[in-house]
């Protein structure tokens, strides 16, 4: 089943093409990158999937509805670059906050809650304030909130900035434990090396433009995702 | 949007508030001020009694005079949390997490002016009580349907004000925000005192005069319900300024409508 559906799509800041007729789709259960340098458009993509924007012509369909209705916002899990809440809300209310928001009754929300601060071993950090944190420890907040209720697709914007080596391997190796429960991942990122043992599609945008999409081991044919890149994009 | 979320959001924008040194400070300021005033009247008086001077404004009087004070600074206080409640949001980059939840843009909106308008309303009961204690032999005096109406006419300029600071917080920030307001808020009032008795106030147009009407007919007529209350009172034979407080209704919906329309289409 086709998740992410983009057709066409096109975005401009003014005079400035943020997105250039990009078509590409997701299957259920992949875990896709979209690729690109600084600027290349991947946030403006990742804005329109989440409602955030609406694209100036082409169109964005989530689960084959609308992206940026409610219904398709549910099924959704969004760990921003720099994940940042209320700061003087604890670690604790503000998961219960995210549950709350995703739909997720109170007596279930207790358990999920508890569930997801074990997984990123964040459980002593509970009644901290976010203000109180560092920027590993709060990325690792906004991690524990994608896995609250069931959502099927999990956008990841930058997901390895702001975190410890350790943080890096508990993350790559939470995804890889989501990857294998069917549910997709989108991840929105610079860092090859962190993302080519991960996803097994991606996509390379630069300057709006859709430069290649497809699975990862047809189009690198044994180079390094690092060399593929550079040669594409140059 | 379940109601647990609207819940959660409404209170999260009074705790966000409760964290501004602002609110405080205006209670602080308030009661100071109430307290001070009252003093200094009381000494006054007691001044001219003594020497035989004319005749003070009596405690009832006062007690109304307070009430307009009060409702003054709620519109200001409302003012500033209505520029604070959605701004706030976008400048700390929350804004965007919190609206890829499935939660409706139009609810998101109505919680935070929920949450503003509970604040200002719970500071004015706070100020009203204060001035009750302080009036309280006055209050024999007062009718009791007028008692029981002031406060409750007063929540409703404080919730205009609050749609009206959210309007304006989509273009500008707070500071500039709380500038352009009170530029507008004052013009209204100008427009109001030249236009409410002209016989024909398309007569003579002039730019000046363009931005008076634009402003009469725009800016909602905070203190219209208060005439109800002045009716009640029978401090004065005040009629019951029904077409201004039907303008003040209209334009309020009409803002709030306007500022839905716009931020369900801003991108973030």
């Amino acid at each position: 089943m086709s998740i992410v559906q983009a057709q066409n799509l096109s975005h401009q800041y003014g005079s400035y093409q943020a997105l250039d007729n990009v078509s590409f789709e997701i299957q259920e259960g992949q875990c896709f990158a979209l690729l690109g340098p600084n600027g290349a458009g991947k946030t403006t993509f990742v804005k329109i999937m989440l409602g955030l924007q609406n694209p100036k012509s082409g169109s964005l369909n989530l689960f084959d509805q609308k992206a940026g209705i409610a219904e398709a916002r549910a099924q959704i899990g969004y760990l921003p670059e720099k994940f940042s809440f209320y700061p003087y809300y604890k670690v604790k209310d503000t998961l219960e906050f995210h549950a709350a928001v995703s739909g997720i009754s109170k007596s279930q929300s207790g358990s999920e809650i508890e569930l997801a601060m074990q997984k990123l071993k964040i459980t002593e950090l509970a009644n901290k304030k976010l203000s109180n944190l560092s920027k590993g420890q709060l990325q690792r907040v906004g991690i524990a909130s994608l896995l609250l209720g069931n959502k099927r697709l999990l956008i990841l914007d930058e997901p390895f900035s702001g975190l410890d080596p350790i943080g890096i391997k508990d993350l790559k190796d939470l995804l890889r434990e989501l990857k294998k429960s069917n549910i997709t991942l989108f991840i929105n990122s610079h860092i090859l090396s962190e993302v080519e043992p991960l996803c097994d599609h991606f996509g390379i945008l630069n300057r709006g433009q859709l430069l290649v999409v497809g699975e990862k081991n047809q189009l690198l044919k044994g180079k390094s995702l690092e060399d593929y890149f550079s040669e594409i994009v140059q | 949007m379940n109601n647990r979320a609207f819940f959660l959001l409404t209170w999260n924008t009074v705790q966000k508030e409760l964290r501004s040194k602002s609110f405080y400070m205006v209670i602080a300021i308030t009661i100071g001020m109430l307290v001070i005033g009252y003093s200094i009247m009381q000494a006054f008086r007691e001044q001219i009694q003594v020497e035989g001077g004319p005749q003070m404004l009596g405690n009832g009087q006062l007690f109304w005079i307070y009430y307009a004070f009060i409702n003054a600074w709620s519109v200001f206080l409302a003012l500033l949390f209505g520029l604070g409640c959605v701004r706030s949001d976008i400048s700390s980059n929350v804004i965007g997490q919190l609206l890829a939840f499935p939660i409706n843009r139009t609810w998101y909106l109505i919680s935070r002016v929920l949450g503003s308008w509970l604040l200002v309303g719970f500071y004015q009961l706070l100020s009203f009580l204060l001035t009750a204690v302080l009036f309280f032999d006055a209050i024999k005096e007062i009718p009791v349907t007028a008692m029981i109406l002031a406060p409750m006419i007063s929540l409703l300029p404080t919730l205009a004000a609050v749609i009206l600071g959210l309007f304006v917080s989509l273009w500008v920030g707070k500071a500039p925000g709380m500038i352009l307001t009170g530029l507008a808020a004052m013009g209204g009032s100008w427009a109001r005192s030249v236009f409410a008795d002209a016989e024909n106030a398309f007569a003579n147009l002039s730019l000046l005069k363009v931005v008076g009407l634009i402003l009469w007919i725009v800016i909602p007529r905070f203190a219209a319900p208060h005439s109800i209350v002045q009716n009640f009172a029978e401090t004065a034979n005040t009629e019951i300024a029904w077409v201004d407080i039907s303008q003040f209704g209209v334009a309020t919906v009409m803002i709030f409508i306007i500022t839905n329309f716009v931020f369900k289409r801003r991108g973030f």
